[in-house]
């Protein structure tokens, strides 16, 4: 009776505990990855730029294995103020602070302790990311059947749902259709190139781990299925072949025309023969206002003729004016380098833009997507083939030295207000008339600027009666003689 | 028959009005509209940034042939280390002398391409930074490792870059990286107190 009244009693205790354990259990496994997102999210946003998770140096060394080369207690007095440390001779930080080249560390004295422990834990579990295991082919990427591609098109557009209930839709950020303002979400198209090129995107981890901070609070929520990022992924082996949409803009004018061709043909022939309409005014009026219109249709459209004003084409990066020289305040001449001296202003290289990029690997609106553009470019070699939208003839000969080096001419007189555009549109009309006209109208800096002062010299020894050769006047120039 | 006496004043407010409204071209902002006969409008010749068939790699400005130098530059062989930035330091010598001419144009020099992240005074405080879009603190040019250091140091960080910072040798001629380094020492660090 007692042995089993003991051993009933063990099973009640066990019946008690064995959930207790199992809660216990659980909350141990569970805490781990809420501590190892919250150490990410402390690496990411302060240590990621000088530090890389191997064993690669960037500004400062990389971390791998950092924990076991150095005192944990003595990384979370260096971490929150390297600087003190130094100063206050400690050899081990002196020696690290020699060693990286003596580029001071910024203090991070705002990371509590707590906080401290999460980072070093994120940084001793850290392992690099495995390739997801999905069910389906991830290789393919092309030759999809059409229900595939017809399923990826309708949940791309929000049409049928995403099986875990999520309200989001592809196509409200990655516009299909092309629009007038700079969207810089990566279009769909974008995100097929991206995908397609070889070692492109993996859909699969990206759609898992998104790659910015703009990209994780963008898609949070969302938790797709292998087999709809493969449906997806057959609707962007489409859109990257049909390319970017683009609605027709009405054909206002065109129509404008034909319409007010008819109403003068009727308006004639009742004139002359139907005679329906008694007041001859309202006939003659209508052929006056339709051949005034028709005149001006024809005049407009025949000046623009080989004209390519307001042109305003997509550029292969997602490149704002409006942010690097208008809220950046960068100068134009900071990257078109060569405006002073040459024929050309210059089209910076991808190695200007790491300038400032290998630091600024992610932009406010844009994420990481069109910023890593520069680095491909700059690992394949291959240029970045940015359109163009200014062109003279070439029978016109123009040198932005002239203008800009010698004539002191602000970029903005021809290019228009650039610092405010986040897509670049051709402002100037860049017509004969229109270069003639500045030409005519504005005045050189006669007295501020030093090119000009030989025109005085000129006009001084012409008045002293010196003489002056034919040289001074330009007289040996090789066009004076070779045309 | 009323409604035809006024017809037409409406007609032509309306037509007017549309003419006004529609102004511009029947055309998106990519498509860069038609040409007449253009006579020697295109280039036959490549043109700068104009991707060439005829070269293999497609690309008109091609970088020298692997061991010739241009004309006119003068290769620099000074490494963006600590021991490049020392050796230039002792080697290289400013040719150019601190007019104030050349002050001027080193003034606008700077301005263009070094304020930004140093800021006017040298400090390290320039708008890209203080704004927060470039995260690491640019270094202070009037620190006193750098009111010590030789000019030919300032042409070399310039030239090759140093950490986080560029070379920005390709954007800046030699003599106006002289200039700026000038301008850096007989204008910034002097000018203190």
């Amino acid at each position: 009776m007692h042995l089993q009244a003991s051993n009933k009693q063990k099973l009640i205790t066990f019946k008690l505990t064995a959930p207790l354990i199992l809660l216990m259990a659980g909350l141990l496994f569970s805490s781990v990855s809420p501590a190892q997102n919250k150490g990410k999210e402390i690496f990411e946003k302060n240590c990621v730029i000088c530090h890389k998770l191997t064993e690669e140096k960037l500004v400062g060394p990389g971390l791998k294995g950092i924990t076991e080369k150095r005192d944990k207690a003595w990384l979370k007095k260096f971490i929150p103020a390297s600087q003190d440390m130094v100063k206050a001779g400690d050899k081990l930080a002196v020696q690290v602070f020699n060693e990286n080249m003596k580029i001071p560390m910024p203090d991070h004295k705002f990371l509590s302790d707590d906080d401290l422990d999460q980072l070093l834990t994120y940084i001793e579990t850290y392992k690099p990311a495995e390739a997801v295991k999905v069910s389906v082919d991830i290789a393919k990427k092309d030759g999809f059947w059409r229900d595939e591609i017809v399923r990826g098109e309708r949940l791309f557009a929000g049409v049928i749902p995403f099986e875990k209930g999520t309200t989001l839709n592809c196509v409200s950020c990655h516009a299909i259709i092309a629009t007038d303002s700079l969207n810089f979400n990566p279009s769909a198209v974008d995100l097929a190139q991206a995908w397609q090129e070889p070692n492109g995107t993996n859909l699969y981890q990206v759609l898992r781990e998104p790659t910015s901070s703009k990209m994780a609070e963008v898609h949070k929520g969302l938790q797709l299925s292998d087999k709809e990022i493969y449906d997806i992924s057959a609707y962007l082996s489409k859109v990257g072949k049909d390319g970017m949409t683009w609605e027709k803009t009405f054909p206002a004018r065109l129509l404008l025309f034909l319409f007010l061709g008819l109403l003068m043909a009727w308006a004639l022939a009742d004139l002359i023969w139907f005679r329906k309409v008694k007041y001859r005014v309202i006939h003659v009026l209508i052929i006056i206002v339709g051949l005034g219109v028709h005149g001006t249709l024809v005049i407009q459209e025949g000046i623009n003729l080989g004209r390519t004003k307001d042109y305003m084409p997509d550029q292969p990066i997602k490149f704002s004016h409006k942010v690097h020289a208008g809220q950046n305040k960068i100068d134009c001449k900071y990257c078109h380098s060569i405006a002073d001296y040459s024929k050309s202003a210059g089209i910076p290289s991808a190695n200007l833009c790491l300038n400032c990029h290998k630091v600024v690997v992610a932009g406010t609106r844009s994420g990481k997507f069109e910023i890593k553009k520069i680095q491909r470019a700059v690992e394949s070699g291959k240029p970045i083939e940015w359109v163009r939208i200014h062109k003279l003839p070439d029978h016109a000969f123009f040198s932005h030295a002239q203008h800009v080096g010698v004539g002191k001419v602000e970029c903005q007189t021809c290019h228009g207000p650039v610092e405010t555009m986040d897509l670049v549109k051709q402002v100037s009309d860049l017509s004969m008339g229109w270069c003639v006209n500045c030409h005519r109208q504005t005045g050189i800096q006669a007295t501020t600027n030093k090119y000009y002062e030989g025109f005085k010299a000129l006009h001084d020894d012409a008045k002293a009666g010196k003489k002056i050769t034919a040289e001074r006047l330009g007289g040996i120039d090789c066009s004076k003689c070779h045309y | 028959m009323g409604y035809l006496k006024k017809a037409p004043i409406r007609l032509t407010a309306a037509i007017a009005l549309s003419v006004v409204l529609f102004a511009s071209c029947d055309r998106t902002r990519i498509e860069k509209g038609y040409e007449y006969f253009p006579d020697m409008a295109h280039s036959l010749a490549y043109e700068t940034y104009a991707p060439a068939k005829g070269a293999n790699n497609g690309i008109t400005m091609q970088t020298p042939v692997l061991g010739s130098i241009p004309r006119e530059m003068i290769p620099y062989q000074y490494a963006s280390t600590p021991e490049g930035r020392m050796q230039a330091g002792k080697e290289l010598i400013c040719k150019i002398e601190s007019s104030d001419t050349n002050l001027v144009r080193g003034k606008d020099m700077y301005t263009i391409f070094c304020q930004n992240c140093h800021g006017v005074t040298g400090k390290g405080d320039g708008h890209l930074y203080t704004s927060g879009k470039f995260t690491i603190q640019p270094a202070s040019l009037i620190s006193e490792r750098m009111l010590v250091a030789p000019i030919g140091e300032v042409y070399h960080v310039i030239t090759a870059g140093w950490n986080t910072m560029g070379p920005h040798g390709p954007q800046i001629k030699p003599e106006d990286r002289w200039k700026i380094a000038l301008y850096v020492k007989n204008n910034l660090q002097k000018n203190l107190k």
